[in-house]
């Protein structure tokens, strides 16, 4: 990092952390991938990124776990790119009592931050329904 | 042609209207204050008036509060009926009254026949909860995004991060690709003959409804009172029962028809792959029309909910579909054959995860000219697309 952009990171005092996918559809076999982005005024300790499923029956929601990365001892700000490979299933589902979500999740330990991005999954891109067919 | 239950509402929602405004009406008598009354004179009278019942029961009576009136009378075609009628209402004999405002009424309608009132209410419900499409638990939100920053900063690639353990799902258990895919029989003929004594008792059932609803109206409309719902009632139960018996009968002439064995060649299926299928009849399947294959997919729930210090567990039906995916006409082509089936791309794996189903059935219907329909349906497993060794 040169000195000029470490001079542009002071000059900004306002603190974020957000995350980016580079799409919001994806098919199987791909990888989702995105960058989590920061700036704090200490260091950000520990950077976590997990790929959840969360399902959904009738009121009852639940999220599971499905990969992740982990990044420790982080500067005060940076940019972390990731790529997690989908697994074969469950695809995203819109039904009338059960619905599959896809999402990425990122926390920050240290400064008790956590964002969400959501993306869908199928052989279609979008969220599968069940839809009669002709 | 399917006949479509929405075209029942155009009946039932007026009827229901009118029925649970009745309903209203007969409940709101029943908190009447009853007084005790004397019967003064009880007679058989012709009616003054334009009634064309010619036999008026008519009763005079005086009670304990002078305030309310004392005169009632109701039309009967016969003399007999008018004279049975007032049997009830010796000349001396203490009845019971219901007062309402200064008006007493010494007979009213026994609490349980309001409940016919009910009745299309009740059918009116089922069928607005049958056809209403319901939406997902929570609404359809597009893919959410935190807002782009662009900054200039330490870059990280994953290098040099740590992986983290193992999902905590063991994914391959929650759509069954553990399970090579086998062609199982989903309805057996006990079943279907189960299937016909139900919809049989239903036909009964709504039989005894009808003739009643209709013996009803035409007691009613021979004593001069209006039929009302149970008028309407009648010709609409019995539209019923005869649906069912119809059905019934379909089903027990289904038993006669041959099973197919159908056969599947393909150890696996996922969206848009293909399912090598063959089969063949041993029997007659006489006037065999046409041979429709379908994939029927349907989600199911198991709902666990508190009940006082006890969990009460309930199983609950989402949307289901349907996909025509090979038929035929050809007379050699319905008794046996093979096909290879596209599995469209856009649908749902099957899914069997926690409380959470998703079952996809092959359904094989043999349309037959003057013989009930050959209906089988056999379970299979739709897997999501396997991500290495795609075709």
């Amino acid at each position: 990092m040169s000195e000029e952009e470490l001079e542009d990171l002071k000059d900004d005092d306002e603190e974020f952390f957000s995350i980016q996918l580079t799409r919001e559809q994806y098919r199987p076999g791909d990888n989702v991938e995105g960058n989590v982005q920061w700036k704090f005024p200490e260091s950000a300790d520990t950077i976590t990124v997990r790929l959840l499923l969360e399902t959904t029956a009738k009121w009852n929601t639940e999220k599971s776990y499905a990969a992740g990365l982990q990044w420790k001892q982080l500067p005060s700000s940076g940019i972390c790119s990731f790529s997690l490979q989908l697994p074969e299933g469950p695809y995203s589902f819109i039904g009338q009592k059960i619905r599959i979500d896809w999402s990425v999740e990122v926390e920050c330990s240290g400064w008790s931050y956590t964002e969400e991005a959501e993306f869908s999954f199928s052989p279609t891109g979008e969220p599968l329904e069940l839809k009669s067919g002709k | 042609m399917k006949f479509d239950p929405k075209y029942l509402l155009v009946f039932l929602v007026p009827l229901s209207f009118w029925c649970g405004a009745r309903f209203i009406n007969e409940m709101a008598s029943y908190p009447w204050q009853k007084v005790s009354c004397t019967v003064k004179s009880s007679e058989i009278v012709v009616p003054d008036d334009n009634s064309k019942l010619r036999n008026r029961a008519q009763i005079i009576f005086s009670c304990d509060d002078p305030t309310v009136g004392i005169y009632n009378w109701k039309d009967f075609a016969e003399q007999s009926e008018a004279q049975k009628f007032l049997d009830q209402y010796k000349v001396r004999s203490i009845v019971i009254g219901y007062k309402n405002g200064n008006e007493i009424k010494l007979w009213r309608k026994p609490i349980w026949m309001s409940s016919f009132y009910l009745i299309p209410i009740v059918l009116l419900i089922f069928l607005l909860h049958k056809i209403v499409p319901k939406g997902p638990a929570r609404s359809v939100a597009a893919p959410r995004q935190s807002q782009a920053i662009v900054i200039k900063s330490p870059a990280f690639n994953q290098s040099s991060a740590i992986v983290l353990d193992d999902a905590s799902q063991n994914w391959k258990t929650i759509y069954g690709v553990q399970n090579l895919q086998s062609i199982s029989g989903l309805k057996p003929r006990h079943a279907q003959m189960w299937q016909s004594i139900g919809l049989l008792a239903a036909a009964i059932i709504f039989s005894a409804i009808s003739a009643f609803a209709g013996l009803r109206a035409y007691k009613t409309f021979k004593s001069g009172d209006s039929p009302g719902c149970a008028a309407a009632l009648a010709p609409f139960t019995a539209l019923i029962a005869i649906g069912l018996v119809r059905r019934s009968i379909q089903q027990f002439l289904g038993l006669l028809n041959p099973r197919p064995n159908v056969q599947s060649s393909s150890p696996t299926i996922w969206p848009g792959g293909n399912l090598d299928l063959s089969w063949r009849y041993e029997g007659k399947i006489g006037t065999a029309r046409k041979i429709i294959f379908s994939l029927v997919g349907i989600e199911k729930i198991e709902v666990k909910e508190k009940s006082g210090n006890t969990y009460k567990y309930s199983k609950e039906e989402g949307t289901s579909a349907h996909y025509p995916i090979h038929e035929s006409s050809e007379a050699y082509e319905i008794r046996e054959g093979r096909a290879r089936i596209k599995i469209p791309e856009n649908i749902m794996h099957s899914l069997n995860f926690g409380s959470m189903k998703i079952e996809w059935k092959l359904k094989v219907e043999v349309q037959i000219g003057y013989w009930a329909d050959l209906h089988e349906e056999y379970a299979i497993q739709i897997q999501p697309v396997p991500i290495s060794g795609r075709p």
